[in-house]
């Protein structure tokens, strides 16, 4: 597998000139990057648009608008549902050593729901990604530990969104809706006694919690003009949100003679049992997804081609710290008799997230379809895309770790259609496959200390991701 | 004064429609410090909670993928249904008002007839029914079980998630209609893990999942076929439903490992049942003595005995609270709906009332559980376990209109209120440890309203 990784590595270096006289022009000027915060900004949703390298803004009018552009919704003349699957496999590796990144794998599906009434037109979407192992993880690493910042973790949660789009005239399309997460915080209260010597087997111990799971609701607004036909123009905006989970637990009193504490702690085993108190918050801010506004266009010179570009600005300029932030606090009191044994630290050091300082940057993306066959009901489209993000992540010279490298992502697609299965279904029925590659070229990062406990290191990789999504039409 | 919706239609009805509906949501969440409650407690949408939570039988929107999914069946038309909905506690013990955080919540549903044709034409529908509370979309309360919690209805903040497809089975038995779905509920398991760095810096590791619990829930209906009616476009004079809904819940399960304290500290295993539904079936029938009136009778069991308590024990060799020993239940519930019909405006009036009996036994001494899984005597036994539930007597009430614009596009409004009343229980235990029996009381106010567009 190496030797075919390093085999790739040098293709894509030889490619990399072409690339630059295709697309490179606006990177260069622009020095682009992407948000990636959940699986459909890192990995999209629905095999079409994905194939097409996410460059749909203008003229989705799939399930995937929910996530792409709500207002692509009220394009839907019928209504339709999609079901897929999807799957992105990590080679990621720092120093030569595999990082172990975990697949993300799930469940996609959507609908679009249009109505009209009177000349009023309107549609209504959902779309959901549901991974498979769980509806999301969170993960509060120490400042240090190095993490591949936007493949370890941020990918592992749900993509639910509820959108509603207008058509008030034939070439406006204006939607807008809803995405929500989910955050949650904790408050444990622990008593009982602890027994010193045996702790597993001889402690007595009791629980209460209190645990909130908050939603977040961020917004999602879009446009779309066809000002002539096969011209379109689409733009829409992603509202920013963060999940900040916080643990909050207290075991014993803080002041030992307390009369209304409910939670005492005695430590036993050794003599006279001693009071103890034990405080921990945690707080870590997992998921931030920076606010972006994303404008495209697509033309279809003919009815059998289509071709579209976009360009996306995120700013990441406000991404905050994933580092969690900590609090200790322990207070025994030790008996005279005991404190040869048992050593108190005078304080805890707790940790301090580090800003994450993070740039604004911009992404392009293209891509192309055509119909390649044609006959009897049956439709074959083929189609390309691209795009590329440059890493918003800092140099790592000082404490933190955070592994990001720049991404480039090429995807492949087919769409098979049939139209023509009246009776049973009066609409139509179309399989959409897609793959996508992407390429993480080596970073290398150097620290300002020579002692630096995680040292120099280089990060480099590759993602393999496919899907298929199978979609249903009903008039 | 002339009810012209058709005129109103051709000007802007979805815009003012959707205005005034959004206005009603924005006044619902903003002005009223409601304790929101999950379906369980008080149902879903507008129509099912002023029929005490009946429409087991007789649904006639998106409450039938909540309430028995083979009432989707029977639904031609397309729809989307938003509200909102927010309550009041007034519950206490000893003549102190016990505080109960006030929540308010935000529904969706739609309804969805899957347009295929030849023996698949006008049979499958499928439905929505989301209920979100405003913050906290799912609150865990596991308390030390001597501390007074009203367990059963402080189930309030929990997001309620179904999805449903029905079947009309028409053709192979006239008026039978079957169907079924999932409700959903989420569970969070995590570690967390305080230790010593590399630079002698005590960190925490946090890794919390939060992973997808479903429960099934299965219907059937049966309504008077068409070819007995006296006319095709007649209401069924009768009809029944039953449906099944599994054990719905969530769980906390968090483990603690702290390493390098100057002391050893047991993994913490801080887990608990933070919500449950317990498994339950409901049976009802709808009659029509009158064409103006629906009448309708539902029984509705739910087995609570499987409710397996709050709280669990903290590490491997602490003991676990006292068991809850709840019983299981059985709630009879009547309704009634009046029509009426004013030019394009169709009018319904509903009234009902149900009693719900507590499953919880009154608050007393019971035995906390050994690492072997039996009860403790001795020293360590009992111990006090408040756990506070009253039986509630559920009035509800509601007023329901719709609109027709047109031959298939109709708008719908639903307003509901339900009081329940909690008599007073004296427990076989005081607050504290020498005080009398306590005595548990109150009320609950509920309201809220769908408004909704079937087109």
């Amino acid at each position: 597998m190496g030797r075919w990784m390093d085999k790739w590595h040098r293709v894509l270096g030889k490619v990399h000139p072409w690339c630059m006289i295709v697309v490179g022009v606006p990177i260069l000027l622009l020095k682009v990057t992407h948000g990636r915060a959940q699986p459909v900004d890192t990995y999209g949703i629905g095999s079409r648009s994905v194939a097409l390298g996410g460059a749909v803004t203008a003229d989705v009018g799939d399930f995937s608008a929910n996530y792409y552009n709500p207002a692509g919704l009220a394009r839907a003349k019928r209504v339709e549902i999609a079901v897929g699957y999807f799957g992105a496999f990590h080679e990621l590796s720092v120093n030569g050593l595999d990082s172990n990144v975990d697949p993300v794998r799930g469940l996609i599906t959507g609908m679009v729901v249009p109505g009209q009434i009177s000349d009023f037109r309107f549609a209504f979407g959902l779309g959901l990604h549901l991974n498979d192992d769980h509806v999301s993880r969170t993960r509060a690493l120490p400042s240090r530990r190095p993490r591949w910042e936007f493949y370890d973790n941020r990918p592992r949660r749900i993509f639910l969104a509820a959108h509603l789009a207008f058509a008030p005239f034939e070439w406006l399309r204006l939607g807008g809706g809803i995405s929500f997460l989910s955050f949650s915080k904790n408050r444990l209260a622990l008593r009982g006694n602890l027994d010193v010597l045996q702790a597993e087997q001889r402690s007595q111990l009791e629980h209460s919690i209190q645990n909130d799971l908050t939603a977040i609701r961020y917004p999602q607004v879009g446009i779309q003009i066809e000002p002539l036909p096969g011209l379109h123009f689409g733009v829409v905006y992603r509202g920013e949100f963060a999940l900040n989970n916080t643990l909050d637990a207290q075991v014993g009193c803080e002041v030992p003679d307390d009369p209304t504490c409910t939670t005492p702690l005695l430590f036993t085993g050794v003599g006279m049992p001693f009071p103890g108190y034990f405080s921990l918050e945690t707080s870590s801010v997992n998921a931030f997804f920076p606010q972006q506004i994303s404008g495209g266009v697509a033309w279809s010179p003919t009815s059998d081609f289509r071709i579209g570009f976009e360009l996306t600005w995120v700013d990441w300029s406000a991404y905050v710290s994933p580092v969690g932030r900590s609090n200790i606090i322990l207070r025994i009191a030790v008996p005279e008799s005991l404190r040869d044994r048992i050593r108190i630290p005078e304080s805890i050091q707790g940790s301090t997230p580090q800003p994450a300082r993070f740039e604004d940057r911009f992404v392009p993306r293209f891509g192309v379809e055509g119909t390649f066959w044609k006959q009897k009901g049956i439709t074959m489209q083929g189609r390309g895309g691209f795009f590329y993000e440059s890493s918003p992540v800092p140099n790592q010279g000082e404490l933190t770790n955070l592994i990001d490298t720049d991404r480039w992502a090429f995807s492949i697609g087919l769409g098979i259609r049939l139209d023509a299965l009246q009776p049973l279904i009066p609409g139509f029925l179309q399989s959409d496959f897609h793959f996508q590659y992407s390429l993480l070229p080596e970073r290398v990062t150097r620290k300002a200390s020579l002692v630096d406990p995680v040292g120099d290191h280089r990060a480099q990789g590759h993602i393999f991701a496919g899907g298929l999504t199978l979609s249903l039409g009903l008039d | 004064m002339r009810w012209d919706f058709t005129h109103l239609a051709r000007r802007t009805p979805t815009v003012w429609h959707l205005v005034v509906s959004l206005l009603l949501w924005e006044f619902t969440l903003l002005s009223t410090p409601a304790h929101a409650t999950p379906t369980d407690l008080f149902g879903f949408g507008a129509r099912s909670p002023a029929l005490a939570m009946g429409g087991v039988a007789s649904s006639e929107n998106a409450e039938a993928a909540h309430l028995n999914p083979a009432r989707l069946a029977l639904l031609r038309r397309k729809s989307i249904l938003i509200g909102a909905s927010g309550g009041r506690y007034r519950v206490g013990i000893d003549g102190e008002t016990t505080p109960i955080e006030a929540v308010r919540s935000t529904m969706i549903g739609f309804v969805l007839p899957l347009g295929f044709g030849d023996v698949l034409e006008k049979r499958l529908v499928i439905g929505g029914a989301f209920y979100t509370p405003l913050g906290a979309l799912l609150r865990g309360d596991v308390r030390f079980a001597e501390v007074p919690h009203w367990a059963v209805i402080n189930r309030a903040h929990s997001l309620g998630l179904s999805v449903a497809m029905g079947i009309d089975m028409s053709g192979l038995v006239d008026g039978l209609a079957i169907g079924g779905g999932v409700s959903a509920l989420a569970t969070l398991v995590g570690d967390l893990r305080v230790q010593l760095d590399e630079t002698n810096t005590f960190q925490s590791v946090v890794e919390t999942q939060l992973l997808a619990s479903f429960s099934p829930i299965v219907g059937v209906s049966f309504e008077e076929p068409i070819w007995m009616r006296e006319h095709p476009s007649a209401p069924s004079r009768f009809g029944f439903g039953v449906v099944y809904r599994h054990e719905l819940r969530s769980d906390m399960d968090l483990k603690v490992v702290v390493s390098d304290l100057p002391v050893r500290v047991p993994v913490l295993n801080l887990a608990g049942t933070i919500q449950y539904d317990p498994p339950q079936v409901a049976i009802e029938g709808f009659a029509r003595p009158w064409p103006w009136v629906r009448l309708s009778a539902q029984l509705h069991a739910r087995f609570w005995s499987a409710y397996p308590g709050p709280a669990r024990a903290t590490s491997s060799n602490s003991l676990a609270p006292p068991r809850v020993g709840f019983s299981d239940t059985l709630s009879p519930r009547i309704a009634m709906e009046v029509m009426s019909d004013v030019k394009a405006l169709h009018i319904v009036f509903r009234t009902g009332y149900a009693f719900e009996a507590s499953p919880a036994p009154p608050a007393r001494l019971a035995s906390p559980i050994g690492p072997d899984g039996q009860p403790l005597m001795g020293d360590d036994g009992p111990v006090p376990l408040r756990i506070i539930d009253n039986d509630r007597h559920l009035f509800g009430f509601g007023i329901g209109l719709i609109a027709h614009l047109s031959e298939r596009e109709r708008i719908t409004f639903d307003l509901f209120g339900q009081l329940h009343w909690l008599p007073d229980r004296t427990h076989a235990i005081g607050r504290s440890q020498n005080a009398p029996p306590m005595v548990s009381y109150g009320s609950i106010w509920v309201g809220g309203w769908t408004s909704g567009i079937e087109f």
